[in-house]
């Protein structure tokens, strides 16, 4: 097309054209949806007394204490709490008599009557105790942790702790 | 101000203060309550907060940062899928009667009418509807935000638009 030419009822046409692009919504729902547009504007939503100026504080204190970062505290110190019972077992277990109880049974017990457990003993396991991960965690992404977490969670049964008094 | 570390903190409150209110309700009126929305704006917020330094001016902030609690409330409610086999009438009665019983929920048969209308929209529709219908925004910002067509847009919106009169209309004898 030259440039001297322009598209037939070029100028015609421009005015609904810019017309189209300001159309308001009133203009939108008009005559086509009237039940809709006697409903604009109306919000039956509420929220907690001063919940914007809380969240603001919430919000606020993202630096100081990320989720995913707690998330990752907390199910380290499970693993932790997992490993040290473990250990304990592993230190203790030539003192028990020959059994035929599974490593899993041996270290459900202690898990379930942790007041059997000799704390001086877990005492000095939790001190020689040097966890297998040095993790740098403002240098690790959302998706490595997602995978470190859940390799953690996969060895983990929950229901194990369900019975710990914390 | 956000690209400066010692102006950070006061950049990012400035951010959260100027936009929180706007991205609530956004969140709030896809997914209805209170405490699924309050979730969605941490999580929104804490990526913003994450993914700030990265923005690269090519869009508003405030379109960047619709993308993202957009993108966190599609998340959110598909992680909360619960009734993936249930009927569409079961689901709506079901929604319903949550919406009744909940404490920050004040509207009347007709707004509890619309609310169902939107609920039973496909999730691309019901996004442009709100954002709209509700958020008033353009179809060159929703472009923007959904990197969609406004052609596209317009479409989606005109057959929401249709399908949630109709539903009103249906119902209107409740009303």
């Amino acid at each position: 097309m030259s440039k001297d030419l322009m598209p037939t009822d070029y100028f015609k046409n421009l005015k609904s054209k810019i017309l189209n692009e300001v159309l308001s919504l009133e203009d939108e729902l008009g005559s086509n949806a009237p039940i809709l547009y006697n409903l604009i504007g109306k919000n039956s939503y509420l929220t907690p007394n001063n919940y914007f100026e809380d969240n603001l504080l919430k919000i606020k204190s993202f630096k100081a204490r990320p989720t995913r970062v707690l998330y990752f505290k907390v199910a380290s110190i499970a693993a932790m709490l997992l490993v040290l019972v473990t250990a304990f077992w592993h230190v203790t277990n030539s003192t028990l008599p020959e059994t035929s109880l599974a490593e899993n049974e041996i270290l459900d017990y202690y898990i379930g009557n942790d007041e059997d457990i000799d704390s001086d003993i877990l005492l000095e396991i939790s001190e020689n105790y040097e966890p297998d991960f040095d993790i740098e965690l403002a240098n690790v992404s959302d998706e490595e942790l997602d995978i470190y977490i859940e390799s953690i969670l996969d060895d983990l049964n929950i229901n194990d702790f369900a019975t710990i008094d914390y | 101000m956000l690209s400066n570390d010692k102006l950070f903190d006061k950049g990012f409150e400035y951010l959260v203060n100027k936009y929180q209110e706007r991205l609530y309700w956004h969140i709030r009126k896809m997914v209805h309550f209170h405490e699924d929305a309050d979730d969605v704006i941490q999580n929104t917020f804490l990526k913003v907060f994450k993914s700030i330094k990265g923005f690269k001016s090519q869009s508003k902030l405030y379109t960047w940062m619709y993308r993202i609690a957009t993108n966190e409330t599609i998340n959110y409610l598909n992680k909360n899928k619960k009734h993936i086999h249930q009927n569409m009438n079961d689901a709506l009665n079901e929604f319903e009667n949550k919406l009744k019983s909940d404490e920050y929920f004040d509207g009347d048969k007709a707004q509890l009418l619309l609310a169902k209308g939107i609920e039973q929209l496909p999730a691309k529709q019901k996004q442009v509807f709100i954002m709209r219908y509700y958020d008033d925004l353009s179809y060159n910002d929703i472009s923007e935000i959904l990197n969609v067509t406004v052609g596209s847009l317009k479409a989606s919106f005109h057959h929401a638009m249709k399908k949630v009169e109709t539903y009103l209309k249906e119902n209107v004898s409740y009303v």
